[in-house]
């Protein structure tokens, strides 16, 4: 087998993911140009020309080598394709890792988070249900300890967002509200009026969201 | 020229069926022989060759296997489907028909009033 074809192939094939399909185009390649080689060497070419002929002669590998990645992409998850364009780039930037190890990864990971986040709300609200009885039956305040289910709502939502690394409008205005909440409530004791807050909060909400929408259209 | 590359090139998987109707095949001989069937003034890149191979393959009308080289590179064989053949076939016969209308559709005399 001619070291210079040999060569020539494993630097086109370089960067793609080792998978058997392309492995099967690499080495039918490398045959058929060692074979088409020492056919012209044989017709009396010299080496020198008979090695241009046969590189010049590959054509456009790198699309065929792109269409067999994409189809075994397609066979792996089809939310992959919106993201094509820039992962074929990434990808032949990448030395190592193919392309199905590292979206295997990123599921896992996101899988991972979710199940974190699930663990901690579903041990939250028991919680809050018993800092509820418990506030109400030692303070006998009914009428305010019902409030304790709003915070709890606004924590699962800071709990969501913070594991999802995206604070959402909603997070900053519920989180604000329970806030500003306890400071006027304390401050000036008007425990009665203080949890209108809240009703101006989902106002806000509602507003951001319309407001959103507008500009979206 | 580039013209008739273009003619030739969106036929093809019709050209290897046809070399592999009456015999299994691999791609450096498919090619060689189109080489010298052509007269010397037409090849396959390696890419289009194989493209058209995994076309082929997908849709039913080749299949492949690995040769049992000892020397050297393995060779991948192919050998045609009875699919493929009545593929072959309608491709011949379309190409053949559209010959007809495209040579009545050009043949004219040509005027050089100048």
């Amino acid at each position: 087998m001619n070291e210079k074809i040999q060569r020539y192939v494993d630097d086109i094939f370089k960067d793609v993911p080792q998978k058997r399909r392309i492995a099967e185009i690499r080495e039918e390649l490398l045959s058929n140009m060692c074979e088409k080689y020492e056919d012209l060497i044989s017709q009396g070419k010299s080496e020198e020309e008979a090695y241009s002929i046969v590189v010049s002669g590959i054509g456009d590998i790198a699309s065929l080598i792109d269409d067999v990645v994409e189809v075994d992409r397609q066979s792996f998850t089809k939310t992959a394709i919106k993201n094509k364009h820039s992962f074929i780039k990434k990808k032949y930037l990448k030395e190592d890792d193919s392309f199905a190890e590292e979206y295997k990864e990123k599921i896992s990971m996101s899988d991972k988070t979710s199940r974190i986040s699930a663990a901690i709300i579903s041990a939250l609200w028991p919680l809050i249900v018993l800092i509820y009885f418990i506030a109400s039956f030692s303070s006998d305040r009914w009428d305010v300890t019902w409030v304790i289910f709003i915070i709890g709502a606004v924590i699962q939502l800071a709990i969501t967002s913070i594991i999802n690394k995206k604070l959402k409008v909603g997070g900053i205005i519920w989180t604000s509200a329970v806030v500003l909440y306890f400071v006027i409530s304390f401050s000036m004791n008007n425990w009665e009026y203080s949890w209108l807050i809240f009703l101006a909060a989902a106002a806000v909400q509602q507003i951001v969201r319309v407001y959103n929408i507008w500009r979206e259209s | 020229m580039s013209i008739t590359a273009d003619l030739i090139r969106g036929h093809t998987e019709t050209i290897i069926l046809a070399h592999l109707f009456n015999q299994e095949s691999y791609g450096y001989e498919i090619n060689k022989s189109i080489q010298e069937k052509s007269g010397g003034k037409y090849e396959l890149k390696e890419a289009t060759l194989y493209g058209a191979f995994r076309r082929l393959e997908e849709s039913g009308s080749i299949t492949s296997y690995w040769g049992d080289e000892t020397t050297g590179a393995r060779r991948r064989y192919y050998r045609i489907t009875e699919q493929g053949k009545r593929l072959f076939l309608d491709n011949r016969k379309e190409w053949k028909e559209a010959q007809v209308i495209i040579n009545k559709l050009i043949q004219m005399e040509v005027n050089n009033d100048e």
